[in-house]
């Protein structure tokens, strides 16, 4: 299954040659976000705050102000009053005001390890030290952790101005509330009432961390022009640019960002913590600054995903085609509004099977937490993990195959989606029977052993990309994107770019521009870096064999429609010249050859995953294993195999990783007690068996070479597989994430 | 369009009105609505007839439909 027969369509689309970022990464010569020095550098530390919620009264830095090598301090008092307004920083928009006071708080702190104050130093002991003598003045407040208990009417309330967003009638108090979304369609209470079987439940999730490798970490330096360059880590450096002028009320072309090599991201850096700080503080000090996250700093004070609770209710006819549907979903937002989850979380919900009667309802709850950002498609995790275990609960009941029942409500192109929308030429289908037909599906289980099926869906994105393709003068090619390469973007450019030109692909060198060399690219995320910016990549590849013609016409003197190009050459009947044949006279027909694309394509088509887990659940402890593990996706067509396939075995491992053991654990003081990789426990290799990824590629007839985009959707299914696989070993409907040992432990001892 | 619907249109989901192009729709929209306008810009994706159309200037001539969405954010 993972060599289709239209791969033959082409010499190397599909294929796995050597990543060009491979060497720099295993010799460690690759700079990532902390390792970048610049010269004079100075180093510098945050203060972050000790109390999940508090009023500032006062900060007092004078002390730290003379302590021997400090050259900069910064507090709140240091950012430009911002009014709020909504900004375009990348897919979704962000206020600005609240974007900045989550990089330095002003008047009040609203969750553990919120930042206060900020120190450069000589050195980063030194740096550490003053943020010590740093003395905050901290009227504390009461403070509220949980969806439901922030949701109460005596909860704390962290926003005074703050007024719950999508209500019909604007409420006159504040409310943690900050946004309700609903989409009502027929009359789902009267379906629910008619159908054969119903289930009802309600599901429970923590916030999960990205846990990427690689911390936060960035260098600013300010110019004595008002201009500022940041090297940072990012998935957009666009984006940084843009919040970091919002934020500090700069110019965006004053700012200059260049992306350093990142450690993953996984949608947790499409956004800035450090970097409109570190401006500041060079600023200040005259000299560049470095500021870096610690892990317990990544912990407390970047995004996690959303916890979540989940109630819903599903109905289906006796021959399983669902009749109705009612969810409401709580997403905790964190410390501040803005989290787009919600809207994701309505997308997702029940968008790939046609249910005629439905009334999804959605909440963003604020709490002492940091604000939730982004992770691997933000919001449909949680919400598919009630769709995906009830649709299982109604399998059981109407004695229904779970894949057979899923293919008789699956969406098929031409349907209408959820929100209105009808679908394009989805491989939904095709994947739910290769999941079948998969030998995994009719393997037989061993003892306490279990299978649970399980589906998912992303709906991946295009948008702004800016690609340059540029003959060098022997013939050979570069090609500039202004993409960070995340997931293998520079080696998928590489073979869409030879692909097109009909070279080979090590003719092609990519590189990742900085913000001020490249036009606007939106970030590496949303699954849209290999269709978007390939299909700016594939434009300026076609504009340049354009220019190619016409020169090779020029030479021939002949005029340029009657030349053709192919196999890398221009051809005109028996006469050839190669690309190099032709750059190397490129200073006689008209100079240097090159051409840039500039696109905002929105024919981007949605990812379909089906995945089949294997678990054995050890009765005495509850601990639970993963046996064996099969992901199956739609992916469109794969430009570069392997990389495709890594990331539908990352993407379900992080998912695995959200069922089985990771949790945001916080102390009845508001404070994370989980802050390091130790406690924080995400899966590691040991833990899991070899995924096998398994590719069905139904091609998106938008692009060239039919990609859809693929990093997210594999994150979406696990949390229902692994939970419908405990469910049947252990007879029990696991309702809670994480399904740790001692959860299962208690529910057998319960059942017992 | 939802879930702008509530949040702007006293919860009509579905509304009829002529525009040349969505620059114009979003004009009427803010009319019935006033600060629409500002946040569509931001939040809001436009398909027509079922086709995402991003460039706000295209001509709604002989279309039927509008979907209003919220954008989305990815990972």
């Amino acid at each position: 299954m993972n060599a289709p027969a239209e791969k033959k369509l082409f010499r190397l689309v599909g294929t796995r040659p050597i990543r060009p970022d491979g060497i720099e990464k295993v010799t460690g010569k690759a700079i990532y976000g902390p390792d970048f020095v610049a010269p004079n550098m100075l180093q510098g530390a945050i203060l972050r705050s000790p109390h999940p919620h508090a009023r500032i009264r006062g900060i007092d830095t004078s002390k730290a102000e003379v302590l021997p090598g400090v050259k900069a301090i910064v507090t709140g008092a240091d950012f430009p009053e911002l009014d709020s307004a909504m900004v375009a920083g990348g897919e979704a928009p962000a206020n600005i005001k609240y974007m900045a006071r989550k990089c330095m708080a002003t008047d009040k702190v609203v969750f553990d390890g919120h930042p206060v104050a900020a120190v450069a130093a000589t050195s980063a002991t030194i740096a550490e030290a003053a943020i010590q003598l740093i003395e905050v003045d901290y009227e504390v407040l009461p403070h509220v952790i949980d969806i439901e208990d922030a949701l109460r009417p005596d909860a704390p309330i962290l926003h005074d101005d703050l007024f719950t967003q999508g209500l019909p009638e604007l409420p006159t108090t504040p409310s943690n509330a900050a946004m309700r979304v609903e989409v009502r369609r027929g009359d789902a209470a009267r379906a629910l009432s008619e159908a054969a079987a119903v289930f009802s439940g309600r599901f429970t999730l923590r916030p999960v961390h990205q846990g990427y490798i690689e911390p936060h970490a960035c260098v600013a330096s300010w110019h004595a022009d008002g201009q500022a360059q940041i090297w940072c880590s990012t998935q957009g450096h666009f984006t940084v640019r843009a919040l970091t002028a919002g934020i500090l009320g700069m110019e965006i072309a004053d700012i200059r960002v260049v992306p350093l090599e990142i450690g993953g991201g996984f949608g947790g850096k499409t956004t800035v913590y450090l970097e409109p700080v570190a401006v500041l503080l060079s600023r200040k000090a005259g000299r560049p600054v470095r500021l870096a996250m610690k892990r317990d700093d990544v912990f407390r004070a970047t995004g996690p995903a959303p916890g979540a609770v989940i109630d819903i209710r599903l109905g289906a006819g006796a021959d399983g085609t669902i009749s109705g549907a009612e969810v409401e979903f709580k997403y905790t937002g964190g410390g501040f509004p803005g989290a787009h989850e919600v809207y994701a979380g309505l997308h997702c919900t029940m968008s790939y099977y046609n249910v005629p009667d439905a009334h999804i309802v959605g909440w963003n709850v604020l709490s002492n937490i940091p604000t939730v950002h982004a992770y691997r498609a933000p919001g449909a995790p949680q919400v598919n993990f009630a769709v995906e275990s009830a649709m299982d609960e109604l399998a059981r009941r109407l004695g229904i195959d779970p894949i057979d029942i899923r293919l008789r409500n699956i969406a098929r192109p031409g349907d209408t989606g959820g929100m209105g929308m009808p679908h394009g030429a989805i491989g939904y289908a095709e994947t739910l029977e290769a999941a079948k037909a998969h030998p995994h599906y009719s393997a037989p289980l061993g003892p306490n052993q279990a299978r649970g099926v399980a589906c998912g869906s992303w709906g991946n994105y295009g948008g702004p990309s800016t690609a340059a393709v540029s003959v060098a003068e022997d013939g050979s090619i570069l090609v500039t994107e202004g993409n960070p390469d995340i997931g293998g973007s520079r080696a998928s450019m590489a073979i869409m770019a030879a692909e097109t030109l009909g070279i080979a692909y090590e003719k092609v060198r990519v590189v990742v521009a900085d913000t001020s060399s490249i036009g606007y690219s939106m970030g590496t995320g949303g699954s849209r870096t290999t269709f978007a910016t390939g299909k700016a990549v594939i434009q300026a590849a076609e504009a340049v064999i354009a220019i190619l013609r016409e020169r090779a016409a020029k030479q021939w003197n002949v005029a340029a429609g009657e030349v053709q190009w192919g196999g890398g050459e221009a051809v005109h009947g028996d006469r050839r010249l190669s690309l190099g044949q032709i750059a190397a006279a490129s200073g006689t027909t008209g100079g240097p050859i090159s051409a840039q694309a500039a696109i905002d394509p929105h024919d981007y088509l949605p990812g379909f995953g089906v995945h089949i887990c294997d678990t054995e659940v050890d009765r005495e402890t509850g601990q639970v294993s993963i046996v064996r593990y099969t992901a199956l996706q739609d992916v469109g067509r794969a430009i570069h195999a392997d990389y495709v396939e890594g990331q539908i075995q990352g993407g379900a491992v992080q998912g695995i990783g959200w069922a089985l053991n990771e949790a945001y654990v916080y102390n009845q003081a508001g404070l994370l007690d989980n802050p390091g990789f130790l406690d924080y426990r995400m899966p590691v290799a040991s833990d899991m068996p070899m995924i096998d990824a398994v590719m069905i590629e139904v091609p998106n007839p938008a692009h060239p070479y039919g990609v859809k985009g693929v990093g997210e959707t594999p994150i979406v299914p696990p949390l229902a597989a692994v939970a419908n696989a405990v469910s049947g070993a252990i007879g029990i409907r696991m309702c809670d994430l994480p399904i740790t040992p001692d959860r299962v432990y208690g529910l057998l001892l319960a059942a017992e | 369009m939802p879930p702008f619907d509530s949040e702007f249109f006293g919860g009509s989901d579905r509304l009829e009105m002529a525009a040349d192009t969505l620059f114009g729709l979003v004009g009427k929209l803010d009319e019935l609505a006033p600060g629409f306008a500002d946040l569509a810009h931001v939040r809001a994706a436009f398909a027509i007839d079922g086709v995402y159309t991003p460039d706000w200037s295209s001509s709604l001539k002989g279309a039927s439909e509008v979907v209003l969405l919220p954008r989305v954010a990815g990972g």
